[in-house]
């Protein structure tokens, strides 16, 4: 599936749109760091716990659960806080 | 008898002329009242429900505001002899049942008739905001409520300068900008209040300069400081709407959190790189509470997750586009129309030349917004005293 990825975390991906496959949000995480390793860390703390600055959207709705499930078609997008003005 | 009056009086065998009061009973059963005064005149006050066409551009404009020949038109001006020769016009036009009103607005006036109140914008008001004045969602009422608005902006930088231009040309009374900088020479590749001769001058004098020079109606006022907590809500205080265009994510804490006890809206804007975010942050919006920026984000990244856009770069004109966003969004909330992006985030990514849009919930645990069981704080009670509709 589609995930868009944070402008400060394109130093891992080297462009905004990836592809990357699960049957979960963790699933998909899991995938993107296999995919550009340690970019994983940069979202999701030592304890499993999403990082504050860093929010989830399946289809433009929030999520805060990692377990819930997607869709191959399902388009992920992850947005992190800019302070930049 | 003079050319005029003999004119007046030939017409008068063709055209009805009707009282002040048959005029009222008949705009009652759906006739338009047509006002064909000259704009100074109407900008003193019309009959209510009046459409203010004038009379130099009638027949150009009665066909968009009238397009049914068979409605009957009800005519005035302000002593009934020029809303004759329009009656005249507008029943050669093919207009089935025009009326002329005896006596004009004057006698509609002595008679007690319901008028509206007098407009507040002058000649030269009604000349600079005329592309405003045409559409119905602003008009002169939404006119000089902009007018009379005020919107803070904290950064007169890269979001800051496209919104106080904006603002400032949309005739947005009082502008507030905060900021401590100077000008610098690697700002003006995104920074367009500043200029090359204005290199090492303070950022608030610099876009005092150009905002004035392009609106001199409006009001500039000037903090020169860096925003902390001893002072952000003695600076927020009385403005309307609050536009964030900061480069820091502590200011932008600051700002929400301030913005939320004062129950103002917080015009959101950031951009990095190649991308930037705009939304509105307002937990007392009327219609529907949306959430704070910390609801989004309860909290700001370290520094190395984060890097500014000193250290990473921006493409010039993503904050004129963030910015620009939010001073559209400004006026919709000063003006009260339109969707408001309250409770929703859009995020530009200029490469893709692509806006997605989110949705934002508010988070009923927020340390800022939060109606959870917080200490001293009732259910569903929000901090602060600032009014719902943000006019504080």
């Amino acid at each position: 599936m589609d995930v868009l990825i944070p402008s400060p975390l394109h130093s891992y991906t080297g462009r905004r749109r990836v592809d990357a496959a699960g049957a979960t949000l963790a699933d998909v995480l899991a995938d993107l760091d296999r995919q550009f390793p340690g970019i994983r860390f940069r979202m999701i703390d030592e304890q499993d716990r999403m990082r504050v600055h860093v929010r989830f959207f399946v289809n433009g709705a929030q999520t805060f659960d990692l377990s819930s499930p997607l869709r191959p078609t399902d388009e992920v997008a992850i947005v992190q806080a800019l302070s930049g003005g | 008898m003079k050319a005029g009056e003999r004119r007046a009086a030939e017409i008068r065998s063709r055209i009805r002329e009707l009282s002040p009061h048959e005029a009222l009973a008949l705009q009652a059963r759906g006739a338009a009242l047509v006002d064909v005064r000259e704009p100074d005149e109407i900008a003193q006050g019309t009959a209510s429900g009046a459409l203010t066409l004038g009379r130099g551009f009638l027949e150009l404009r009665i066909e968009e505001a009238v397009s049914d020949p068979r409605r009957p038109l009800i005519v005035f001006c302000g002593t009934g002899l020029r809303s004759l020769f329009a009656a005249d016009d507008l029943a050669r036009l093919g207009y089935e049942a025009v009326y002329s009103v005896a006596g004009g607005f004057a006698r509609w006036k002595i008679d007690g008739l319901p008028v509206e109140a007098p407009a507040l914008l002058d000649g030269a008001a009604r000349e600079r905001y005329a592309r405003h004045l045409r559409m119905p969602e602003i008009g002169e009422a939404g006119q000089a409520r902009l007018l009379r608005s005020k919107v803070l902006l904290v950064g007169a930088g890269g979001l800051g300068s496209p919104a106080a231009l904006y603002l400032a040309a949309a005739g947005v009374g009082t502008l507030g900008l905060v900021d401590h900088d100077v000008v610098e020479r690697s700002n003006l590749q995104r920074q367009i209040l500043h200029t090359e001769a204005r290199v090492g001058s303070a950022k608030v004098a610099s876009a005092r300069l150009a905002l004035e020079a392009l609106n001199p109606g409006v009001k500039v006022v000037g903090h020169e400081t860096r925003l902390v907590n001893a002072n952000v809500e003695q600076i927020l205080a009385g403005y309307d709407v609050v536009v964030d265009g900061s480069d820091n994510f502590p200011t932008r804490y600051l700002v929400n959190d301030a913005c939320v006890k004062l129950g103002i809206p917080d015009v959101h804007g950031a951009v990095y790189r190649f991308e930037g975010q705009v939304g509105v942050f307002w937990p007392r919006a009327p219609r529907q509470a949306g959430p704070c920026y910390r609801c989004l984000f309860p909290e700001p990244p370290s520094a190395q997750d984060a890097p500014s856009c000193a250290e990473a770069g921006v493409l010039g004109v993503v904050p004129g586009v963030i910015g620009l966003l939010q001073a559209t969004e400004s006026i919709k909330l000063l003006l009260g129309i339109g969707q408001p992006l309250v409770g929703r985030m859009l995020c530009f990514d200029a490469l893709e030349g692509r806006f997605s849009e989110l949705a934002v919930a508010r988070d009923v645990a927020c340390r800022a917004c939060g109606s959870g069981p917080l200490p001293g704080r009732q259910d569903g009670e929000l901090p602060g005293a600032g009014n719902a509709d943000g006019s504080a």
